[in-house]
């Protein structure tokens, strides 16, 4: 597993330190994060509440969006191809809908050990827990089905758990990680801090074996 | 390395671990020095050629006859599951379980699964060892790393055994019990014959057909991805996957739709590859809107469906355990079952997608050859007929001793 991750961080176009990225939104720091662990395709099917990111999506000069007819067929064509590369995939969806649709995808990569990538679009975070139009906790649905899940609720977390997330989903025995984003987090501006490398305590995925055979 | 100086009959059961943790080619070289022969699971399809004559293909529920022995031992074939269990050969008396997790599809009834045999379990996944099966020698490792070291430790000191009994055991086993099928009374006697083939039954199509000539013509090096069901198990038995990331399924979970947006993915990541999804008439319709991102997208992804109008492994299971009573297994239109439903050349029409129905065997070749020759998605909807199981077949939870693999009539 490890040659994998070396050649993966071979590709990215990461620097050496960590960089200061100019006044973005928070879905276009998502995209810029993507481009930097070298996807080169998303399928995403877009809705209101990841429409900011799809906005962001069309200025991307490095990655091709393939637009599936259903959330179900996005998260499938998201694991065909990192069952055939190695890589991650990665789909997205909107909230309620769109992101139950993903949940078979997901059970799916968990259950094979694929690593995929599942983007979910969320309502702004003073909505959350109103039972607004199309909420759905997908985080908490998601949870037994996912080797990592995420919900940012500050734009400034953006990079790091980009960068956790694939770490987490390509190394050890892969599996698929969700990262759900509120829509205002997608609204908001910052300059984005894009980190080198990170540190997770405690999954040091590269196991040497305990007895000698 | 002492067990397996040990062993007389030792087997490696390897799985998708195998092809996550690139790990095939030290597989490869450990299995050659080793002389031991290698089974592999769904998920580790093409881990190790299935070309190679250490190759038992895989094993399992569906899977071949001669790997099941292999690893249970071969019994006489009771009739009722209270029966004794009488022992024919002896199977594995050492089970290399390299990246693998023992699921139930594999192991049957799993206290019995591999009853004589020392188990050693390599896995990256502390929470896997000692979950379905204790293992005697456990170890948590990179299983790249891991074959990586067992390598370098045979260079040094080889292994002298050359396992010549076990070898010739298991030359018998393939020879008495390959995959195969037959045109059997049945499929003569059922519907598909009467309102399909209009008395020219000598042209029946088997959907194993289908896919040897599949093999056959893309060269065994297209990548396949499947539903699930019937269609999925032939599509692993029939064709020989060569290389790891070769065979694209939805094994643990077992989702159907999977096959045609898996097989899209697939072509975005590898355009220069030849892509086939291997899907059945209901695994199809439950992604079939994908048609269009196909189109629209230029995604020059191929379709075999096998139709048989069926929930062909739902049937299969009705026919064995509820004498044939179909409950909401019929998928064509019962008030006109001549007509095949719903008529994919028009539904694919409608999308802007080529396709095209075989229903005589006279075609079968040619109509896939077009397929694999086209430069944009296709779709082939071959009629086959419903009445073929899947065998070898191990029901759910019993042992090998009641694996049904004899071809009826």
């Amino acid at each position: 597993m490890s040659k994998t991750t070396q050649t993966e961080s071979k590709k990215t176009t990461a620097p050496k330190r960590a960089e200061l990225g100019p006044t973005m939104s928070g879905s276009e720091i998502l995209v810029a994060c993507l481009e930097r662990e070298g996807v080169d395709t998303i399928f995403a099917y877009p809705g209101g509440a990841s429409m900011e990111i799809h906005q962001s999506l069309t200025r991307s000069k490095k990655i091709r969006t393939v637009l599936p007819r259903h959330e179900h067929g996005g998260a499938f064509a998201a694991e065909g191809y990192a069952r055939a590369t190695g890589r991650a995939g990665v789909c997205m969806a909107t909230r309620r809908p769109g992101a139950t649709n993903l949940v078979t995808g997901i059970a799916d990569a968990f259950m094979d050990s694929v690593p995929l990538i599942a983007v979910t679009g969320q309502v702004p975070q003073h909505m959350i827990g109103k039972g607004g139009f199309q909420e759905t906790d997908i985080y908490g649905m998601t949870l037994p089905i996912v080797k990592h899940s995420y919900l940012i609720t500050d734009i400034n977390d953006i990079p790091r758990v980009v960068k956790e997330a694939f770490y987490i989903a390509q190394t050890g025995r892969p599996g698929p990680v969700l990262i759900d984003l509120p829509k205002n987090v997608q609204q908001a501006k910052t300059q984005p801090v894009f980190p080198k490398e990170i540190k997770l305590r405690g999954s040091d995925f590269s196991i040497r074996p305990t007895t000698s055979p | 390395m002492g067990l397996i100086e040990k062993s007389e009959r030792p087997v490696l059961y390897v799985g998708g671990g195998i092809i996550t943790g690139n790990a095939s080619e030290k597989l490869f070289r450990f299995a050659e020095a080793t002389q031991i022969p290698v089974t592999t699971t769904i998920m580790g399809c093409g881990c190790f050629p299935e070309t190679h004559p250490l190759s038992l293909r895989w094993l399992g529920m569906h899977g071949t006859a001669y790997a099941n022995w292999a690893v249970n031992g071969e019994f006489e074939q009771r009739q009722k599951n209270t029966d004794p269990m009488n022992k024919i050969a002896n199977g594995a008396d050492l089970l290399l379980a390299f990246g693998v997790r023992f699921d139930d599809r594999v192991t049957g009834k799993v206290e019995k699964f591999c009853e004589t045999g020392t188990i050693v379990h390599v896995d990256i996944d502390p929470s896997e060892i000692n979950k379905n099966k204790p293992a005697h020698l456990p170890i948590v490792s990179d299983i790249k790393f891991a074959l990586g070291r067992l390598c370098e430790m045979i260079k040094e000191r080889p292994i002298r055994k050359k396992f010549t009994a076990w070898h010739e055991q298991i030359a018998s086993w393939k020879a008495k019990a390959p995959f195969a099928y037959r045109v059997t009374d049945e499929v003569n006697r059922s519907q598909h014959m009467r309102d399909h083939l209009q008395g020219k039954e000598n042209e029946v199509i088997l959907p194993q057909m289908a896919v040897e000539v599949l093999y056959e013509l893309s060269k065994g090096e297209a990548i396949l991805t499947t539903g699930v069901g019937q269609h999925q198990m032939w599509a692993a038995q029939f064709y020989k996957f060569k290389f790891p990331r070769q065979f694209l399924t939805s094994a643990g979970l077992g989702a159907m739709g999977y096959g045609y947006p898996a097989a899209l993915g697939a072509k975005v990541a590898c355009p220069d590859r030849e892509v086939v999804d291997i899907d059945g008439d209901g695994s199809f319709l439950m992604n079939v809107q994908e048609l269009a991102t196909a189109h629209i997208e230029k995604i020059n992804a191929k379709v075999m469906i096998l139709n048989n109008q069926h929930l062909g492994m739902v049937v299969q299971w009705e026919d064995r355990f509820f004498q044939g009573n179909r409950g909401n297994t019929y998928l064509g239109d019962p008030e006109n079952m001549k007509q095949i439903y719903p008529d994919y050349p028009l539904v694919c029409q409608s999308f802007n997608v080529k396709c095209e129905r075989v229903v005589f065997k006279k075609d079968l070749r040619p109509a896939i050859q077009r397929m694999l020759d086209a430069k944009e998605p296709y779709v082939l909807d071959i009629i086959v007929p419903y009445t073929e199981h899947v065998l070898p077949f191990v029901p759910a939870g019993h042992t090998v001793a009641d694996m049904i693999w004899k071809l009826k009539g």
